[in-house]
């Protein structure tokens, strides 16, 4: 069972016994949700269409999420197509995670200024951000868990996640649809919501009704569910979303058989697998990019035309660059196998040893964004069953 | 002389029985050298072979046109070369003490002889002079990589 | 004297900061490596320990890790060796007394220094490897009495490439202290050792059961030379190296350090050779 970094200390307040608020808001109701999140002053982030994909933006109302829309996704393949209701979340998740807030793209790190000869440092300030997050998946919290280890948990604290996540409230959602590049399941991270969340909300959808059984997952939660306008959750309430996890669970798209990874992969390093997959691998870091807790980075130095400051700054970089391992100018990684590999054995083995927990949560993005469709649980599966057979 | 206590920093020695070692103690003598002496040159006939006791005797090889440059360096313990044991028989290289240096040598041609007529003994010293060759060869391949040059 | 005192781990605001430091000396070693003093503009000293190094930052150019080669004894001057393989450390061999430069840290775990107290001290360096070293040595020297049996063996790729020639004088002419020096190629003026520094081994004295070898050089070098120290009897947990890798942010954070499960700026860069010696045979790991 992977171990979960702690949620950020105001939510574990409530969590620990004490009864849980739960509501059943109407569709009608739930723009409310909107109104108290905004009035609180939360700049909140959803998922929401644009070009063809559901990604997470800013939103300002019910009305830009992705209502009556789903997703098709396979190996190397994704794409939206129109729901027979009017549900606002039935589909999985797009090539967006929810890192691309909390670790953004690029930050400035620091500003350097040349007088003389002698050099002045100074660290850039991190801008004040207070997000709500609409639409959080069980796996993304499992991710945003897991990256809460990285930036938080492992000795050095990083400035513009730890302001990110501060303040951060989080609606969490019980998926209704599994994708078809899942695997929660197997990763022990979904479908359903355990903790990490101040809210968490079931959609039931019908004919007769269209409803959103939520529960509170601290204070804070509590406190918004108290200026929603609902009924009491009943037994036939809670009987509906443990009916729509479980249906959730068992359409799951993948699988992924996780007994002994770790040793699996460590102990078969020069496997011919790894030449099999570094053939179909055009390194092109989308696996990477989508990846909800892939961290690595690099920094840049940008100097200004007159010579006289320049600035330092952070962004996402991917271990499947050739200059990523690059030693006074030679790369260690000088292969695409070797660069997979590394990719593949710190996600699913090495991260074990590093955060205490697998570092992958079964989006299954990699999959569907990968453009020659590599997949991961196949990836797995083949070096399991070679060996097995060998046996 | 006493080969005992030269025995047992040479892997050589060491290998051989007791008999073996008086046998090859009849047919030794110490030699010193100073600084610069040469004791083989290259191409001579291998009819002496050297364990070193004290100091440092480079291997170099001369040619015309160039200062002949040390490209290997033997210490104590070390047997100073092994062509003695091969046909021709005949030295690949010059040996030229580096430093005051103290040896024992032995008599190749006797001890080839010897060999010739103890299979046993003739084993022994073929493994213990093999074993010395493998050494210098991994030891020359690591220097050949040039592991400190910037790349 | 007394050991050095850590220095703490910097705080989130510190940890990617750089202190302002000023070249105060710059003495050629090498035709292509420098050794570079520095000293703080605010005055405070950097106090490190053997095996640390510091992100080392050239305004217009870079930043890179470079070991700390000083005396941790006295942390007021930083001093570094450095040798010109690629952009920044070409900047840097090119610095001029005067010149302001960023460092921070110290990073990393430094050398077992207290875990070879009381045993024989066995410390391999080769090419730019003595430059993280040399603290260690000096650190030794300082407190001579700690330490059983002390040898140093140091492989430069030719005479002209002998990094610290004056010190190494002053370390071979001690009774205390082995140190054995050789090339992989002489010159006419060499009448030193020549061959790879695995061929000084037999040399110098130790007690394999209660040694502590402290290895550093290019990997091939480093694993040679744990090889024919296992020969010998000594054990990998004893012996210990220090691996380079790609770095950025040297917090571990920027994932590019990553050797195997060990992030080498935060796990290392000294790591003893039982937990690696299976991921150095593990090509283009």
């Amino acid at each position: 069972m992977p171990r979960y970094a702690e949620p950020p200390r105001r939510v574990l307040s409530l969590c620990d016994g004490a009864h849980l608020s739960q509501l059943v808001v109407d569709r009608s109701d739930i723009g409310a949700l909107f109104d108290v999140l905004l009035s609180d002053g939360y700049t909140v982030m959803g998922p929401t269409v644009q070009d063809e994909a559901i990604v997470y933006d800013q939103l300002d109302a019910v009305d830009d999420l992705p209502i009556g829309w789903t997703d098709e996704q396979d190996g190397g393949k994704y794409r939206l197509l129109p729901r027979e209701d009017q549900a606002l979340f039935g589909y999985a998740v797009g090539q967006h995670s929810w890192k691309k807030l909390l670790f953004p793209p690029r930050v400035t790190l620091l500003q350097v200024t040349r007088t003389n000869g002698s050099l002045e440092f100074a660290q850039s300030e991190v801008p004040e951000v207070r997000y709500a997050f609409l639409g959080v998946r069980a796996c993304e919290l499992a991710a945003i868990s897991i990256q809460d280890r990285v930036f938080l948990g492992s000795g050095q604290v990083d400035r513009t996640y730890q302001t990110a996540r501060r303040d951060m409230f989080t609606v969490a959602i019980n998926c209704m649809v599994a994708g078809g590049t899942c695997f929660c399941v197997s990763m022990e991270t979904g479908p359903r919501c355990t903790s990490g969340y101040d809210l968490v909300l079931t959609e039931v959808i019908d004919t007769d009704r269209h409803e959103f059984v939520f529960e509170a997952g601290s204070m804070a939660g509590e406190d918004v569910l108290s200026r929603l306008h609902g009924r009491a959750a009943a037994e036939p309430d809670l009987a509906r979303v443990e009916y729509i996890v479980d249906q959730t669970a068992a359409s799951m798209g993948r699988r992924m058989d996780t007994t002994g990874i770790k040793e699996l992969l460590l102990e078969n390093l020069e496997h011919p697998r790894w030449d099999d997959v570094a053939q179909r691998c055009l390194a092109c870091t989308n696996c990477t990019l989508v990846c909800p807790t892939c961290f690595c980075s690099t920094t840049e130095d940008t100097v200004t035309l007159d010579g006289l400051s320049s600035t330092r700054s952070r962004s996402w970089d991917s271990c499947f660059t050739l200059d990523f391992s690059s030693l006074h100018g030679v790369p260690i990684r000088d292969s695409t196998r070797s660069r997979y590999r590394q990719w593949m054995t710190h996600k699913l083995a090495t991260w074990f040893d590093q955060f205490g927990s697998s570092g992958c949560v079964g989006c299954g993005r990699c999959i569907t964004w990968c453009p020659v469709g590599i997949d991961i649980t196949e990836e797995v599966a083949a070096i399991r069953a070679s060996l097995e057979t060998v046996k | 002389m006493n080969l005992q206590s030269v025995r047992q920093n040479s892997e050589l020695l060491t290998r051989l029985t007791n008999t073996e070692l008086d046998l090859f103690e009849s047919l030794s003598s110490e030699v010193h050298v100073v600084n610069g002496e040469i004791l083989f040159e290259e191409g001579g006939a291998a009819d002496m072979f050297y364990i070193i006791v004290e100091g440092k005797v480079g291997l170099e090889l001369t040619s015309p046109g160039r200062t002949p440059m040390v490209i290997q360096s033997l210490g104590p313990g070390d047997l100073v070369g092994v062509s003695w044991f091969f046909p021709p028989f005949r030295w690949n290289w010059r040996a030229r003490a580096l430093e005051e240096t103290d040896l024992i040598a032995f008599d190749a041609v006797e001890v080839r002889r010897q060999c010739g007529l103890n299979r046993d003994l003739d084993l022994e010293v073929l493994e213990a002079v093999a074993e010395e060759a493998v050494r210098r060869l991994h030891r020359t391949r690591i220097q050949l990589l040039d592991l400190y040059r910037s790349t | 004297m007394a050991s050095i005192a850590y220095s703490d781990r910097a705080d989130a605001t510190e940890a990617t900061l750089p202190r302002a430091f000023r070249v105060t000396s710059h003495r050629a070693e090498t035709r292509d490596t420098v050794t570079l003093e520095l000293e703080p503009e605010d005055g405070t000293p950097l106090t490190f320990l053997p095996g640390q190094f510091t992100m080392f930052y050239v305004f217009g150019v870079g930043e890179v890790p470079i070991s700390i080669s000083g005396d941790p004894h006295h942390p007021a001057t930083l001093v570094h060796t450095v040798r010109s393989v690629g952009a920044v450390t070409e900047a840097i061999v090119g610095l001029s007394v005067g010149d302001g430069v960023g460092i921070r840290g110290p990073y990393g775990v430094g050398w077992p220094v207290a875990e070879a107290e009381g045993k024989d001290l066995v410390v391999v360096a080769g090419g730019i490897g003595l430059a993280p070293l040399r603290p260690v040595v000096l650190d030794v020297l300082a407190r001579r009495d700690r330490f059983g049996v002390v040898s140093i063996i140091y492989g430069a790729r030719s005479p002209g490439d002998l990094l610290f020639e004056h010190e190494l004088h002053l370390w071979r002419s001690r009774f205390d202290m082995e140190t054995e020096v050789t090339v992989d190629r002489s010159d006419e003026n060499w009448f030193g050792d020549v061959g790879v520094v695995t061929g000084l081994l037999p040399r110098v004295s130790f007690d394999p059961a209660n040694t502590v070898a402290m290895l550093c050089g290019p990997e091939i070098m480093m694993k040679v030379v744990a090889n024919e120290m296992a020969l010998r009897g000594v054990g990998a947990e004893n012996m210990h190296v220090s691996v380079e890798r790609n770095m950025k942010c040297a917090i571990g954070f920027c994932g590019h350090c990553q050797f195997g499960r060990d992030f080498i700026c935060r796990d290392g860069p000294v790591l003893p050779y039982a937990r690696v010696a299976e991921r150095l045979r593990v090509s283009q790991l």
